[in-house]
């Protein structure tokens, strides 16, 4: 009997969920595209080159060949290439996993690297070393990219004409003229060599970089970060923010992109999951930003202000406490401001040594150090924070070396790593400066920018090819070991400098075993002795990962200066009409990791913006400047049919109206100006103006000759998005004041996912104050039109026989003996950061598409983070400027009754007895039925063999040219690539457990069904001739699971009461989503629980309705009015 | 009276029987073809660059499975002996032997043999051996009595109805893992095992099935992921 299921009826009261201000303001345009499976053009070949006829030509005369050739009928020969001499450990089809870290600004991660026959593929968290959860982040998930990256610098470069034309050398020709260079400034100590590099935290750096000072007394040693925090060569904070009850963020995306982003992931997230496990209550976070943060998406408390005015909040705060004295203060010009900073201080007063205040690292100094006596007065040192010496190397700053070099004063410059020609502040230009310096010999792992403007240029190794050693940001030492030999013959930092210093050539890792040496014996002046004890010590270290005896002692006591009062911070508010640009970091961190397909291609947490950077405005300022939402002209055609950048391109690009976004003209007080697209960001405070930094990398325009040599640089960063750092300024280092904006008559195309695969809001994220919570602890059940369902039909998994009749699957073969496999995500711990979605895409082999590709609706992401927007339904616009933020992962849900598999006409995805849905990519012919019929829209078709297929334009002999089908990242620029498909090397980094599927197969979530199966064939080896085949308890994790820093996701086997997802199954803020369709998902959400002070303005709003909700939507009353009592934490 | 076919008609029958000959010639080869071990490869037989003898040295010599394929019991792959392997015995034996001479040149050069591949599963298809020899399928089941092969051929179909056909009956197949006796060879290995007196394959097979609690997937996702 076919069933028709009556959704519920659009909500007339209460808050209102949504995605998009499209979908908030309802436009017709919106209901029409959602109504679609797929965005327009996704589905159809229109536009592109080639004709059906056409297709059909090319079809008939291929089957025609294939048929003459009998191709088909000879069976390939295929050779098995064993081993000549066996390796160690080493055994064909099973991984090897080895401890690792990645250097990174701010502090190393530990790493787990997986290899498969020497190749590594994948990297986790190494759950050994405490504060990571055994948890990495989106940049440690791509990292293994990055080691494959076919544009990577292969070869030693000499410039015959700087940035222009390069020719190659070999390594010995460089060491010889190394050796040269190195004796004639041992003469004269130095004098006009100077080093340019990135801060590290490897004591093995600083152990050489002192004996070449003392071997060149004269040098010049710069260090550059473009994100540098405040606290480099002092001493620096840590913070516990489990412990925390109350947690105030100024500026501070310290769940976002920061340093130690993991470490405080985890911690705040214990924070929250104490909720009826340990205790009623949870921790607290207020944020203070001026754009809207993942942070301010999880805070419980936001505050829109500038960040030009943290500083004032900051002394405000201070006086509110006591801790600054004086009036010399500028009171806001908004009223709201001062009540709110006032009851938050009484929150603060009545947390004291529970609380702890983070300040975003791009505020000036004297804001750290205010805060840091505020929290001194809050007794929070020594139990929220401790302090530990900044683990972070430093050098002479680059406005040092600037004046040397236009002194003419440095003949010789090392740039080690990092990027100055890119990211140096504007009013240095260091690029040209750089072109003053007679020989400039760069170490790089790309030929980009700065390589441009070097005389020779080195390829670098990547970090998971070199010896080295590093502290992570709390201080802990780690080991960094090779997985492979370098790829493309780069040689390490350490190397370099050891070279530079003199020292012997090292085979392996002498350098680092001499550092760990010295810090586990301590300060022994001698060279290592390989005594036993040490080379025990030294295997341990390097299996480990890290070293437990060599960490950094950190201090419950802070240092007298931090805590000195009367910093008070000279505050200038923001006028209104005045603009603040305001600099952030996104997906590809400073830009570091801009040739990183993975990084590029997954949606900004908050923005859903991919493939480029945009400034966020506010609704309302989008509004007066006349670039809000609507499009912005009539142009009807459709999406540009070539990868062409609208940048190069001579010809205007045909755009569809709906990708198309306004255009703005940025100028900076100094005169700087950039034009730059707008996307309209709920959330975003009216006076600032919001831009990440790191896009808008260059390939240098290199000569046809010499381009034979430069593997095809930068094909992935290249012309996506734009490069602000030619607007910020050493003076200005996070936000930019008193900026002017204009509009300006053009547009850019950006590929937003936003949109894609809506669901429409049917309570599908809930979300409760604590204080309802207490009430009613299953509040979840109570939204949607859950309640009005019968609850066997909610919650399958307990109950196989019951449920809808038709169909009904597996019950019949069900046994509890086998495991059912089962996932919960908690929405009260999940802070967003899209690890799980880059972490899936390693795991699994997901390709990427490229930008046109994601604008058309085709990402592959199997995982993707929905993020709401909740706001009072109304459109009253004061509740659009100042929404919360919900974010909700979703994956195929494994449904028992799954609407895609009866539609199937081939049986390509069926049902497994564990409960999963699972996917035959052999037997998929590519009907798309499946996503059609999916309710949660979690399934990726590959429209083209997005993995394996030739990137540039194919002539064949008798059709001639045909189209360029896939408009990838890849396609349509120059390279050796051509006729070729994936390069070798990226093909490296593939999973060998799971299919790479090609075009007209159908994908999605499987449960990472490859890790379900090898622990099973484990158990099974090991059951023997035995029948103990029951998996242990929590045996192995899936990919978003093993990498979630929140531990919000947990997986497995419901059928084992001790399993923790079957504890988590029983918590009642369990629900489905869409689960009254009676799909009964085997994937299910905790209910979000948002802890409000009830006594700050606004409280009622927070957290407090969810759509469709019968009763009665809270008072819209002033939250003030509300006695102290109800406060609760 | 005037006819009733047009003249063009005449040859409707000749048409006819041609066009039916030419399809049912083509149905006939397929079905010879396609229907037909030659199709699933059983009795592909190439030549290999050493003229390896299993029926010597597993045959007569006794050598056992797992002396070459040495990670049969722990990985999905049942690995091709390095040529360290080999030359663990022909470093003496044999070692002036012609026959031997790419064996010796590998070892001296490190260049591996590149022995041809007889069985061969598709990409999209996982198979583990470890997880069978270890739960009682014997080597024969899948590879015949390669201990009386001069040169190895293709001897079962190997195809997915194949596979599905023991992992619905397993009981037909399955094996103890312990040797009958001390000092005899895990019935696993033993390619002339047969059941011990007195006892069929169908109740051995039907008791391990129950004690192991054998139970071998028949989803699409045991192989394909």
């Amino acid at each position: 009997m076919k069933r028709t299921f009556n959704h519920p009826p659009a909500p007339t009261t209460g808050k209102k969920y949504w995605r998009s201000l499209e979908e908030f303001a309802e436009t017709p345009e919106f209901r029409a595209r959602l109504e679609r499976e797929f965005p327009q053009g996704a589905a159809e070949l229109e536009g592109d080159e080639i004709t059906r006829r056409g297709f059909m030509q090319f079809m008939g005369a291929s089957v025609a060949l294939a048929g003459l050739g009998l191709t088909g009928c000879r069976r390939p020969e295929i050779h098995a290439v064993p081993y000549s001499k066996g390796v160690e450990w080493q055994v064909p089809g099973n991984a090897l996993h080895y401890a690792t870290a990645m250097p990174r600004r701010g502090g190393a991660i530990p790493l787990i690297a997986t290899t498969y026959n020497g190749r590594p593929t994948k990297l986790e968290g190494n759950p050994n070393v405490p504060g990571f959860n055994g948890s990495t982040d989106t940049f440690g998930q791509a990292a293994i990219l990055d080691l494959y990256d076919p544009d990577r610098s292969k070869v030693v470069l000499k410039a015959k004409e700087r940035g222009k034309d390069y020719i190659e050398a070999t390594w010995e020709d460089f060491w010889e003229e190394f050796a040269i260079l190195r004796r004639d400034y041992l003469k004269n100590g130095g004098e006009g060599l100077a080093i340019l590099a990135e801060p590290s935290t490897s004591p093995t750096r600083e152990r050489i970089r002192d004996l070449i000072q003392q071997q060149f007394p004269k040098i010049a040693w710069v260090e550059y970060e473009p994100w540098a925090g405040p606290w480099a060569g002092s001493t620096q904070p840590i913070y516990n923010l489990e412990k925390a009850d109350v947690i105030v963020s100024l500026d501070c995306d310290f769940l976002g992109a920061s340093e130690g982003t993991i470490q405080n992931i985890a911690g705040f997230s214990a924070g929250r999951r104490r909720l009826g496990k340990t205790q009623e209550t949870m921790s607290r976070l207020y944020a203070i930003e001026g754009r809207f943060s993942l942070t301010g998406g999880m805070a419980d408390h936001r505050l829109r202000v500038p960040s030009s005015n943290i500083d004032g909040v900051v002394t405000l705060l201070a006086s509110k406490l006591g801790v600054a004295s004086g009036n010399s203060f500028t009171a806001f010009n908004d009223p709201n401001i001062e009540a709110w900073i006032t009851e938050m201080a009484k929150d603060l007063m009545s947390a004291k040594g529970r609380s702890v205040i983070i300040c975003g690292s791009q505020q000036p100094p004297s804001v750290h150090l205010l805060l840091q006596s505020i929290n001194g007065a809050l007794d929070n040192i020594g139990k929220t924070i401790n302090y530990i010496p900044s683990v972070t190397s430093v050098g002479w700053p680059l406005g040092n070396l600037a004046e040397q070099i236009s002194r003419g004063t440095i003949k010789t410059l090392f740039v080690l790593g990092g990027n100055p020609a890119f990211n140096a502040p504007a009013e240095i230009s260091f690029d040209s400066l750089l072109a003053k310096v007679e020989q400039v010999i760069r170490l790089g792992l790309h030929v980009d920018e700065t390589s441009a403007t070097a005389t020779t240029h080195i390829p670098a190794a990547h970090f998971l090819e070199s010896w080295g050693d590093a502290y992570t940001c709390g201080g802990a030492y780690l080991s960094q070991q090779p997985l492979i030999l370098p790829l493309y013959n780069g040689i390490s930092e350490i190397e370099l400098l050891a070279e530079l210093a003199g020292l012997p050539k090292a085979k392996g890792a002498e350098h680092i075993q001499q550092t760990f040496g010295k810090l586990t014996r301590g300060n022994e002046p001698d060279l290592i002795t390989y005594v036993d004890e040490i080379e025990k010590k030294w295997h341990q270290y390097v299996h480990d990962g890290f070293c437990e005896n060599a960490r950094l002692k950190s201090s419950a006591i802070a240092p007298e200066f931090l805590l000195a009062k009367g910093h008070i911070v000279p505050f200038k508010p923001l006028q209104p009409g005045e603009y603040e640009l305001n600099f952030v970091l996104g997906n590809i961190d400073d830009g570091r990791y801009a040739n990183n397909g993975w990084l590029q291609e997954l949606p900004d947490p908050v923005s859903k913006l991919t493939w480029d950077n945009a400034l966020y405005v506010s609704p309302k300022t989008a509004k007066k400047l006349g670039v809000d939402v609507s499009p912005p002209n009539n142009n009807t055609q459709d999406l540009p049919n070539t990868d062409v950048s609208p940048r190069t391109s001579n010809s205007p690009v045909a755009i569809d109206p709906t990708t198309a976004f306004p255009m703005l003209k940025v100028t900076t007080p100094d005169g700087r100006s950039m034009e730059l697209p707008v996307l309209v960001a709920p959330g975003q405070h009216d006076q600032t103006l919001t831009i990440a930094l790191g896009w808008g990398r260059t390939a240098p325009r290199l000569t046809e000759e010499s381009r034979k040599n430069v593997t095809a640089p930068l094909r992935v960063a290249a012309d996506a998005g734009f490069n602000v750092y030619k607007l910020r300024t050493s003076a200005t280092p996070g936000f930019v004041t008193g900026v002017k904006v204009e509009k300006i008559d053009k547009t850019w195309p950006l590929a937003l996912t936003q949109e894609h695969n809506s669901m429409e809001g049917r309570g599908l994220v809930r979300e409760a104050s604590l204080e309802k919570y207490h009430d009613d602890p299953a509040f979840v059940q109570e939204i949607g039109i859950d309640k009005d369902t019968p609850q066997g039909e909610l919650k399958g998994y307990q109950n196989y026989e019951s449920g809808y009749g038709t169909p009904k699957l597996n019950s019949k073969d069900y046994q509890p003996d086998r495991p059912a496999w089962g996932m919960v995500i908690d929405l009260n711990s999940c802070v967003g950061c899209s690890a799980c979605v880059v972490a899936c895409q390693a795991e699994n082999n997901i390709p990427i598409v490229g930008k046109f590709q994601v604008i058309r609706g085709r990402e592959m992401h199997w995982i993707r983070n929905d993020r709401y927007f909740a706001s009072d339904d109304t459109k009253d616009s004061s509740y659009l400027d100042d929404p919360q933020m919900l974010i909700q992962p979703m994956a195929c849900q494994q449904c028992e009754n799954a609407p895609c598999e009866p539609v199937c006409p081939v049986n390509a995805t069926v049902h497994n007895e564990e409960g999963l849905n699972v996917m035959a990519y052999n037997r998929c012919i590519g009907t798309r039925y499946c996503a059609n019929n999916c309710p949660y829209k979690v399934r990726r078709f590959n429209f083209f063999n997005y993995n394996d297929r030739p990137i540039q334009n194919v002539k064949l002999p008798v059709l001639g040219q045909v189209g360029e089908l896939y408009l990838g990242p890849l396609a349509g620029k120059d390279g050796p690539l051509t006729y070729k498909g994936t390069p070798d090397s990226i093909a490296l980094q593939k999973n060998p457990n799971v299919s790479i599927r090609i075009r007209g197969v159908m994908e999605k979530c499987t449960y990472c069904v490859q890790r379900i199966e090898e622990a099973k064939i484990d158990q099974l080896r090991k059951a023997n001739g035995s029948g103990d085949i029951t998996l242990p308890t929590d045996s192995f994790k899936v990919a978003c699971q093993q990498v979630c820093p929140a531990e919000a996701i947990v997986f497995g086997n419901m059928n084992d009461p001790n399993s923790k997802v079957s504890i988590a199954k029983q918590d009642e803020r369990g629900y489905g989503v869409l689960a009254y369709l009676g799909t009964r998902p085997r994937t299910s959400y905790l209910g979000r629980v948002r802890n409000p002070n009830m006594a700050m303005p606004g409280a009622a709003h927070i957290g407090h309705t969810s759509p469709f909700e019968e009763k009665s939507p809270a008072e819209p009353k002033n939250g003030s009015d509300k006695p102290e009592a109800a406060t609760t934490r | 009276m005037a006819n009733i076919f047009p003249k063009a008609t005449n040859l409707i029958l000749i048409k006819g029987l041609v066009a039916l000959l030419i399809v049912g010639g083509l149905v006939t080869v397929a079905v010879w073809y396609y229907f037909t071990p030659k199709y699933s490869r059983v009795g592909y037989q190439p030549i290999q660059p050493v003229a390896f003898d299993h029926k010597l040295h597993v045959g007569q010599l006794g050598l056992d499975c797992r002396y070459c394929h040495s990670n049969v019991e722990v990985s999905s792959h049942s690995n091709f002996p390095s040529t360290q392997t080999c030359m663990n015995c022909h470093g003496q034996i044999q070692a002036t032997n012609p026959k031997l001479k790419p064996v010796r040149d590998s070892w001296a050069t490190g260049q591996p043999i590149s022995w041809v591949k007889i069985h061969n599963v598709p990409d999209y298809a996982y198979f583990n051996h470890s997880v069978h020899v270890s739960r009682g399928v014997s080597c024969v089941s899948c590879h015949g009595q390669v201990n009386e092969m001069n040169v190895v051929w293709h001897n079962q179909s190997q195809s997915m109805a194949w596979c599905l056909n023991c992992h619905r009956n397993p009981q037909e197949y399955v094996r103890p893992v312990a040797a009958d006796k001390p000092g005899a060879t895990s019935p696993v290995f033993d390619l002339n095992w047969t059941p011990p007196a007195g006892k069929t394959q169908a109740e051995l097979g039907k008791k391990l099935v129950h004690d192991w609690k054998i139970d071998p997937p028949q989803n699409c996702a045991a192989c394909h992921r």
